[in-house]
Order: C-alpha cells, then sequence, then structure tokens
C-alpha cells in the first residue's frame, strides 16, 4: 500500500505547520513557503495522471486503515477517473492561489495556514472512501474558508462568512443523518465500495422509499454547495466579500465539491431517487442556467457578476450529470474543470484592477484596454472561453452537455442552450463597458500592465483553457471508464418521452 | 432470636457494608475533613493556598483510589436480610467516579485566585464543592432509591450554597434563593415518587408467583425489587405510573430540562463562574447516571410509557436552550442556555434506551457516557477562558461579547484555544463535540428515533449560530480599544484551559480508546 495520496492530502496540512516556522513580519518568506509547499504537492500529484490506469473502473491507489474501530470507520482513500481531474485542478489552482494573494497583507501567517488547511479539506473530500471521513473533510474545510472569507473579506464579510457557514452546516447536517441510517442498514459500515457492492446487488440495498429520503438529504448538502437555485444566495455574498484568492477556490474548487457529491455519493448509492428527482433536478437546473445568466446582466459590480455567472455554469453541470447519457455526464464533469479554469481566471482577472483601482463597479472603468492592451488581450481570451467559444474549453464542455441531454429532454436542451447566448450578453456587453470606449476617468489613466506575478499566475491557465478547447482527449480519455461505470447504474432509467 | 442468629446478623451486616469497595468516597470524606482542620488550624490569610492544594492532592487521590480498586466491584452496604446491596460499585461507577472527580479537580484548580476575587469564603467553597462531589458519587452508584435521594440532596444543598457564594452581588442571592426554593419543591416531587412506587408494591404484595406460588417482592425502595415488581406484576397499579413520572420530573429539574429549566437562569447567571461551569456539567452527568440506573434498571418495563413525554422534554430541551442562548449578549449566559440544549441531546440518547435496533440501549447509554465527560471538559474549556477575559465580575456589561474582539490577534494562544472549544461545542469536526453528537445522533437512528435525529441536527445547525458569534469577534472583528478590558489569564487557567483543549482534538482524532472505556461502563 502505497502513501501517495495521503502526501498529497497531508503535505499542505505539514506545510501550514511550516508556517508557523517563519518569521511573522517576513511576508516574502511566508509567501514563498506557501508557494512552494503548494507547488511540491502539485509536484507530488501530477504523476498521478501518467500512473492511473483508465482503462480499469476500480478505485486505484487505494489506502485503507483503521481509523475509529468501534465504528468500523476506516481512514480510506482512493482515485478513479473523475476524482483524477478534480484532485489535479486543486493541486494545480494551489500555487496560482498563492500569487493571485499578492493584494493581502493583513496577518499573512494565519492566511496562508487557512488555506494550506482548506487545500487539505478539499482534496481529502475528493479523495475519501470512508462516508465518515467524507463527512469529517467536508466540515473540516468549512472552518479554513470561513476565516478567510471572514477575515480577509471586503466590507460586509462577516455577513457573508456567517451566511456561508450556516447554510452549508444545515445541509451537511442532514446529510449526516442520511449516512448513518446507512450505516445502520448496510451492516453497520461507511465502506463506500461494500455500499455500493450492496446497493447494485440484486434486491438492492434500501427500499425505493427509503432511497427518496436518502437522495433527498444528500441531495440538500450537496445542491447547497453547487450551488443549485433555490440555494445559491450564500455564493453571491460569499463571492463578492471573499479575497481575489478566496474567490479563485471557491469558484474553482469549492463548487465543485457539491457537483462530485452527486456524482460519487447521491446518485450512484440511490438511483431510485435519481429515477424520481431527475425531472426535479433538470428543471433546477434549467432555472438556474437562465435565471443566473439573467441576473448577471444586471449586476453593475463585475466580481457579482461573474459570481451569478457561477450559478448559470454550475446550472449546465447539473444538467448534464442529471441527462444521465455518457455525452452529457462526460460533458459535465469537463466543465467542472473547466468551470475552475475559465471562473478562477476571470476572478484573478478582476482581482487586478481592483488590487489597482480598489474599485469593481464597471462604472468606474471603462477604455481601459488602451492602458492594459494586454490584460485586455488575456482577459478576452478568458472571457470567450466562458462564453463558450469553439476552440476554447468552455465550447467542448457545454456542447457536450447540450448534445448528451437532447436525447434525455429536448425541452431541457433548448431552454439551456439560451443559456449561452445569455452568457455572451453578459459577458460580452460587460467588456465592451470596461474595455473599450473612451477613458473617462482620470484615475484609469495611469493603470499598469500585468506585472510578472500576475503573468504567473495566469499563464497556466491559458494553457489549459487552450489545451482542453482543442484535444480535450487528453482528458477526457481518462475519465471514460469511471463514467461508463458511474451510468451502469442507471440502466433502469427510460430516456423522458414527451419532455 | 438465638443468640447465634443475632451474632450472625451483626456479622453479615458488618460483613455487608464492603467498606473495601467504596475506598475512594472514603478518602473524600477524609480530605473534606482535612479541609475543614486546614481552615482552622492555619490564620484566615494563609489558608487559601493551603485550603486548594489539600483539595486537589485528595482528589488526585480519589482517581487514584478509584484506579486502584477499579477491580473490586459489587454490591455494597448489602442488606443482611434480602441480601441485596444499597450501593453498586460496578464499570459504571467507576467510569463517573473517574469523570466526576477529574471535573471537580479541574474546577478546584483554577479556582484560587478567582475566589478572591468574588470575595468568596474560602474553605466553604472547596468544601461545597467536595461535598457536592460525594454527593453525586452516591447518586451515580445508587441501587436504592433512598441513596439516590440522599446524593441528589447532598449534591442539592452544596450547590444551592455555591450559587450564593458572591455573597456581595445581588444576583447571586436570588439566583441561590429561587434555585433554593424550586429544588425544594422538586425535592418533594422525588419523594412523593418514591412513596408512591413503594405504596404501589405495597397494594399487590398479595400477589404470588404464578408457578411456584410464592410471594416474589415486598414493598422496598431497592432498585432490583421494583425492577422485579414491574417484571412480574400483570396489572401494574397507576400509583406505581405516577410515582415513576414524579421521580422523572424530580431528575428533569435537576437536569435542567425543559419545561423544568426555570430556576436555572438565575441559577448560572448569578453563581461565581467557577460554580457556573460545574453546575452546568458535572450535576448533570451525575443526574443522567442515577436517571440511567433508575430508569433502565428499575423502571425498565415502564419506561417504555413514558418515552412520548421524553421525546417532547428532547426536543423542547433541545428547542428552548438554543433560542435562549440565541438572544443572550453575554458569553457566560449563552454557554450557559446552551448547556440546556446540550441536556437535551443527553435526552434523546437517553430515550435511545428504549429503541427497536441491536443493542439499543447499551448504544444510548455509550453516547450519554461519552458525551457527558466530552461535554464537561468543552464547557470547562470555554467557561475558563469567559472567566479569564471578563473584564469585571461587577460590571453590568460583564462578559459582553464586545470583550473578545480581536482577541485572535491579541492573545492567539488562547484564542486557539476558545475556538476549539467554540467548533466542538457546535459539533464540527474534528473534534470530541462532533464525535459526541455523532455518538448520540447515531444512537437515535439506530434505536428507529430517526425524527428526534433530524431535529436533533437541526437544533445543532441553529447552535452553530452563536458559537460562530464567539469566533466572530474573536477573529472577525476588529480590535477596539475602547472596550478592550485586562485579561486575567493567569498560568493555573491557561494550564488547564490547554489540557481540554489537546484533549478536545486527541479525543476528536483517536477516540477508540475512551469509547472502549464507555463500552465497558454500559450497565450489564
Amino acid at each position: 500500500m502505497s502513501l501517495w495520496l495521503t502526501a498529497i492530502v497531508f503535505i499542505p496540512t505539514v506545510g501550514a505547520l511550516l508556517m508557523l516556522l517563519v518569521p511573522s513580519g517576513n511576508s516574502k518568506a511566508l509567501r514563498t513557503t506557501a508557494f512552494m509547499i503548494m507547488l511540491v504537492d502539485f509536484f507530488v500529484s501530477l504523476p498521478l495522471y501518467w500512473a492511473y490506469d483508465p482503462s480499469n473502473a476500480s478505485f486505484q491507489f487505494v489506502e485503507r486503515a483503521s481509523w475509529i474501530e468501534t465504528f468500523n470507520i476506516h481512514y480510506y482513500l482512493g482515485l478513479d477517473g473523475i476524482s483524477l481531474l478534480l484532485v489535479l485542478l486543486t493541486t494545480f489552482l494551489g500555487p496560482i492561489v498563492v500569487l493571485g494573494s499578492s493584494g493581502i497583507t493583513k496577518s499573512l501567517k494565519g492566511y496562508f495556514a487557512c488555506m494550506l488547511l482548506l487545500q487539505t479539506g478539499m482534496l481529502g473530500t475528493f479523495l475519501a472512501l470512508d462516508l465518515f471521513l467524507f463527512y469529517v473533510f467536508w466540515e473540516v474545510m468549512l472552518i479554513p474558508m470561513y476565516f478567510l472569507i471572514g477575515i480577509w473579506g471586503g466590507i460586509e464579510r462577516i455577513y457573508a462568512a456567517v451566511k456561508f457557514f450556516i447554510y452549508t452546516m444545515v445541509g451537511s447536517l442532514l446529510m449526516l443523518v442520511g449516512i448513518l441510517w446507512i450505516y445502520f442498514h448496510s451492516g453497520n459500515t461507511f465502506d463506500y465500495t461494500q455500499i455500493m457492492a450492496q446497493a447494485t446487488s440484486s434486491g438492492g440495498l434500501f427500499t425505493p422509499q427509503a432511497q427518496l429520503w436518502l437522495f433527498a438529504a444528500f441531495a440538500l448538502a450537496f445542491a447547497i454547495k453547487v450551488p443549485m437555485f433555490p440555494f445559491h444566495t450564500w455564493l453571491p455574498d460569499a463571492h463578492v466579500q471573499a479575497p481575489t484568492a478566496g474567490s479563485v477556490i471557491l469558484a474553482g474548487v469549492l463548487l465543485k465539491m457539491g457537483t462530485y457529491g452527486f456524482i460519487r455519493f447521491a446518485m450512484p448509492m440511490f438511483p431510485a431517487g435519481v429515477e424520481f428527482f431527475q425531472p426535479l433536478m433538470l428543471t433546477l437546473a434549467v432555472i438556474g442556467i437562465i435565471y443566473g445568466a439573467m441576473v448577471s446582466i444586471v449586476q453593475p459590480d463585475m466580481k457579482k457578476l461573474v459570481a451569478y455567472s457561477s450559478v448559470s455554469h454550475l446550472g449546465f453541470v447539473m444538467l448534464g450529470l442529471f441527462a444521465l447519457t455518457p455525452q452529457a455526464v462526460t460533458g459535465a464533469v469537463i466543465q467542472m474543470v473547466n468551470h475552475g479554469l475559465s471562473t478562477g481566471a476571470l476572478f484573478l482577472l478582476v482581482g487586478v484592477v481592483y488590487d489597482r483601482r480598489h474599485t469593481r463597479m464597471i462604472k468606474d472603468y471603462g477604455g481601459i484596454a488602451k492602458v492594459m492592451p494586454l490584460y485586455a488581450a488575456v482577459f478576452m481570451i478568458v472571457m470567450l472561453s466562458s462564453v463558450g467559444l469553439p476552440g476554447l474549453n468552455g465550447f467542448i464542455g457545454e456542447f457536450m452537455i447540450l448534445v448528451g441531454t437532447y436525447s434525455t429532454s429536448p425541452v431541457a436542451a433548448i431552454l439551456g442552450a439560451t443559456g449561452v447566448i445569455l452568457a455572451a450578453i453578459y459577458l460580452l456587453w460587460m467588456y465592451r463597458r470596461v474595455f473599450f470606449g473612451e477613458l473617462v476617468h482620470k484615475e484609469n489613466e495611469g493603470l499598469k500592465d500585468l506585472k510578472p506575478a500576475e503573468w504567473a499566475s495566469l499563464i497556466p491557465l491559458l494553457i489549459f483553457i487552450v489545451w482542453i478547447g482543442v484535444y480535450p482527449m487528453t482528458f477526457l480519455g481518462k475519465m471514460a471508464t469511471s463514467i461508463n461505470h458511474f451510468l451502469q447504474n442507471f440502466d433502469f432509467i427510460r430516456p423522458m418521452a414527451g419532455l | 432470636m438465638s443468640p447465634q442468629e443475632f451474632q450472625e446478623l451483626i456479622a453479615g451486616t458488618i460483613q455487608g457494608l464492603e467498606y473495601g469497595k467504596l475506598l475512594p468516597e472514603i478518602v473524600l470524606l477524609a480530605v473534606i475533613l482535612i479541609v475543614l482542620l486546614v481552615d482552622v488550624v492555619m490564620p484566615r490569610g494563609k489558608s487559601t493556598r493551603g485550603v486548594q492544594l489539600v483539595s486537589m492532592f485528595g482528589l488526585i487521590g480519589v482517581i487514584i483510589t478509584t484506579f486502584l480498586t477499579k477491580n473490586n466491584t459489587g454490591g455494597a452496604f448489602i442488606s443482611a436480610t434480602s441480601g441485596l446491596p444499597m450501593v453498586m460499585v460496578d464499570n459504571f461507577t467507576v467510569y463517573f467516579r473517574i469523570v466526576l472527580t477529574f471535573v471537580t479537580f479541574l474546577v478546584v484548580a483554577v479556582s484560587e485566585n478567582y475566589i478572591e476575587l468574588i470575595k468568596a469564603r474560602i474553605a466553604e467553597y472547596y468544601l461545597m464543592l467536595l461535598f457536592a462531589l460525594f454527593g453525586m458519587l452516591l447518586m451515580v452508584m445508587a441501587q436504592d432509591l433512598l441513596i439516590v435521594f440522599l446524593g441528589i440532596e447532598t449534591m442539592s444543598i452544596c450547590l444551592y450554597a455555591l450559587v450564593g457564594m458572591s455573597r456581595h452581588k445581588v444576583s447571586s442571592n436570588e439566583g441561590a434563593m429561587k434555585y433554593f426554593v424550586l429544588g425544594s419543591f422538586t425535592t418533594a416531587f422525588m419523594i412523593f415518587g418514591i412513596a408512591l412506587v413503594y405504596g404501589a408494591m405495597g397494594m399487590v404484595e398479595a400477589q404470588l408467583h404464578p408457578i411456584t406460588g410464592a410471594a416474589v417482592f415486598r414493598p422496598s425502595t431497592n432498585i432490583s425489587d421494583i425492577m422485579m415488581f414491574f417484571d412480574t406484576t400483570p396489572t401494574i397499579p397507576f400509583i406505581a405510573w405516577a410515582g415513576a413520572g414524579m421521580i422523572m420530573i424530580a431528575f428533569a429539574f435537576k437536569a435542567a430540562l425543559v419545561p423544568f429549566h426555570w430556576w436555572s437562569p438565575d441559577a448560572y447567571e448569578g453563581a461565581p463562574t467557577t460554580v457556573t461551569a460545574f453546575m452546568s456539567s458535572a450535576p448533570k452527568a451525575a443526574a443522567f447516571a442515577a436517571f440511567i440506573r433508575v430508569f433502565y434498571n428499575g423502571f425498565s418495563e415502564i419506561a417504555i410509557d413514558w418515552v412520548p413525554v421524553l421525546w417532547w422534554i428532547a426536543v423542547l430541551t433541545m428547542t428552548f436552550g438554543n433560542f435562549l442562548a440565541l438572544r443572550q449578549n453575554s458569553v457566560k449566559r449563552m454557554l450557559a442556555f446552551s448547556s440546556i440544549t446540550h441536556a437535551g441531546y443527553l435526552v434523546v440518547a437517553f430515550i435511545s434506551l428504549n429503541g427497536s435496533g441491536i443493542h439499543a440501549g447499551q448504544a444510548g447509554v455509550k453516547a450519554i457516557l461519552f458525551y457527558v465527560l466530552v461535554y464537561a471538559i468543552m464547557n470547562i474549556g470555554a467557561f475558563l477562558v469567559a472567566i479569564a477575559i471578563n473584564r469585571n465580575e461587577d460590571d453590568e456589561r460583564g462578559y459582553s461579547y464586545d470583550d473578545y474582539r480581536g482577541l485572535g490577534f491579541r492573545k492567539p494562544l488562547m484564542a486557539l484555544a476558545m475556538l476549539i472549544f467554540m467548533i466542538s461545542l457546535a459539533g464540527i469536526p474534528p473534534t470530541a463535540g462532533f464525535l459526541g453528537k455523532y455518538y448520540i445522533f447515531s444512537a437515535a437512528v439506530n434505536a428507529g428515533y430517526v425524527g428526534l435525529a433530524v431535529i436533533g441536527v437541526l437544533n445543532s445547525a441553529a447552535s452553530v449560530y452563536y458559537y460562530l458569534r464567539v469566533i466572530v469577534n474573536m477573529y472577525l472583528k476588529d480590535r477596539d480599544e475602547e472596550t478592550e478590558g485586562r485579561i486575567f489569564w493567569s498560568s493555573e487557567i491557561a494550564q488547564v484551559v490547554f489540557i481540554c483543549a489537546i484533549l478536545i482534538l486527541v479525543i476528536g482524532l483517536f477516540p477508540d480508546s475512551l469509547m472502549n472505556a464507555a463500552q465497558n461502563a454500559v450497565i450489564p
């Protein structure tokens, strides 16, 4: 048994302890240490890509050890094609968010310690295969995120942080009851593979009635995290108040924990629940796509605009997951990664001008393409990727989701497609107002173009934005077997005729 | 009675005392006497430290003798006529001896400066704490309703006095008075309940065992007798039910369960804060231990009939405690009221004793055993930080949330400890508080009370709000030089706080040994 996954999960924790040794006054040393730890973690995780065997549907690099014997709880980690990409996305964004934290000056040591602990929580969530362990990581990640928003956030940060915390808490505690129920009805085990083996055996583990309740309990926790309409209200607050790096993590990784929860736990464990709730989930996904986009159009604040666009983009992911066709689910998983890259990059870019001008209002800018031409170019590429321009990553995900959804529910696919058009409206309109036209504000005349640190954080993102857009098979190839395996749970669900 | 019979009876009575099993209690009584002596012998000013040291070493002695005698289990004070013990020393007793003595030790260890601050009488303070401990030890080992009663009264009378220890504060006197009056009222309930059960047994004495034809029980207050009575009597007289209900009310009062909690706001508020910390953890644990003894053993046949009542008591206690805690602007009151909520969680576990799942009863008892210890540690830790931060005992605005502003940057370690206590109380991993709640709700789900578990977790989520408020003030709000007060961060408080914080994390990550201890302590 190798300790590869354990190393990936806990290098940031060890790093957070190391941070305590660095003198608090030396901000350069603090930044460098944090960056190096994140980079080490990334390079430790990177070889997973080649070591992972894409033809094997079972979990790989499995680690299993007894943790709490009284309750048969195990420390149980494993990786499949779906979590592989999300783990790599998380470790990839790690160094980038450290670079994106140049605007932070207040108690840097605590800031980076929180960020590193958060990294552990997120990686653990993607790798845990014991329901109890999963729950622990899921909750552990709350506290550092709460501090990131609450200490280093904007003016309304306390309200946003508390709202974020309580929303997540309510959802996840009901999931805890669901987890307990599973434990007592599966022969006292939290082991995901054992539970799945029982769930897929003839007769199944739970009655259809019980599955509905369990699905509802899990889905609530995950839907709040995604966030799905109507549980999305914490997201704009959290995003707007969080510091830039916090927003990048939030959009890039944290929201994926919700969609990951669906694809890993809620959907495969309770197929009867999926069957029952599929129409509702598709409807909410479509509402989320359109509603998020419409609200984005009218936002005067760039960061809020991007935040609401997340609601819309995550709606696509949910649409793809619940369409339950091979293309749609594949599209949904790659769209999770895409959203992490594009929206993460958008938040970084908004942060760039915010650090210079301390305003995020669209009306405070205008014509800044003249003073920041390179910034404008990068922004253009990232924005177009978010819109879904063919040749960039966003297109691949949305296209596959919509193609896949059409065979399940043409209505949902058609309505969903309007989201792409609306995205073009709100992003292009925002772009025009910020970058083109006359330089109306004098303060903007002296704006400096991108600094080296900003380039360093943006270039890796740009590479992958183009890479996925041009040759997605690098990434799709790794997850095909796992997604096929996932879909076998739902063979009994027929396409929804008439929708 | 022939001389020989007489002699045997006397000898049997003496042998039945089984003093060896009660060594820890004997040590405790000896310590109490020494404390009295030290106070008399040493001059007033100098006795402070002496009394505290004697108490601390005495409590360590109690713990050591508990460990030494832990295999010497069985009944004690065995009646020579019926052969039944008055008190039972089993693993359950041993577990609670350790927990309760440890909690008392923590409170004694931090009291020295604080007691001078509130100008209380020193020897009396320690004496009352130790006597209260003695009463609680009687409660947890009682095999007879009269011993339960004796234990509760010994404990309660000490607590009345402890609440009123801040003699110069009106609120302290008021709290003590209310607690005393209402507590005496409850005593009447307890006595009346015992009398009714005893009377019920007398009413049906004539009934004989259906097979052997022998009289199977006699009127008695012994828990084993009562169990036998309920087991074998086909139609249980109504007054027995009523008696059980009254005894239940008395317990509910002692554990401050809604709607019998009305004494607690004033008592908790008025009492010196060390006493509040003590009262909200140890006596509740003892009350639940005795409750388990009486209901899980004695009234096990009819306990199921009281489940609907207990169900509502659990729901009301959790919810109402939360509402009260949410509205507070003082951290001391918030902690005190939230202890009502935590007692509600314990009732959830208690109800699970009657569930339908596999070993449901055992799971419930284990959950209670685990939770009372964890709760005591995190609760006392949190109260101690509150003591350290309180600006002035006589200040009306004492214990305000504002005092915590910027603490995370002023006193990072202290704030970190408080952070651990708060997330543990809120039930967030990786802390012991999370596992405790997990234990309780898993017992409830296992026993089939899923609805109760859902109400419980929702309350737990609501409680996050007021625990977060402390964290918000410590870390999220900026320092406010004006409201900033002195910090009373003495080394004795710091040591105990850090011990508590580390214990919370260690138990949270590696709970197996404590869980095994709880497992072994379950009454077979």
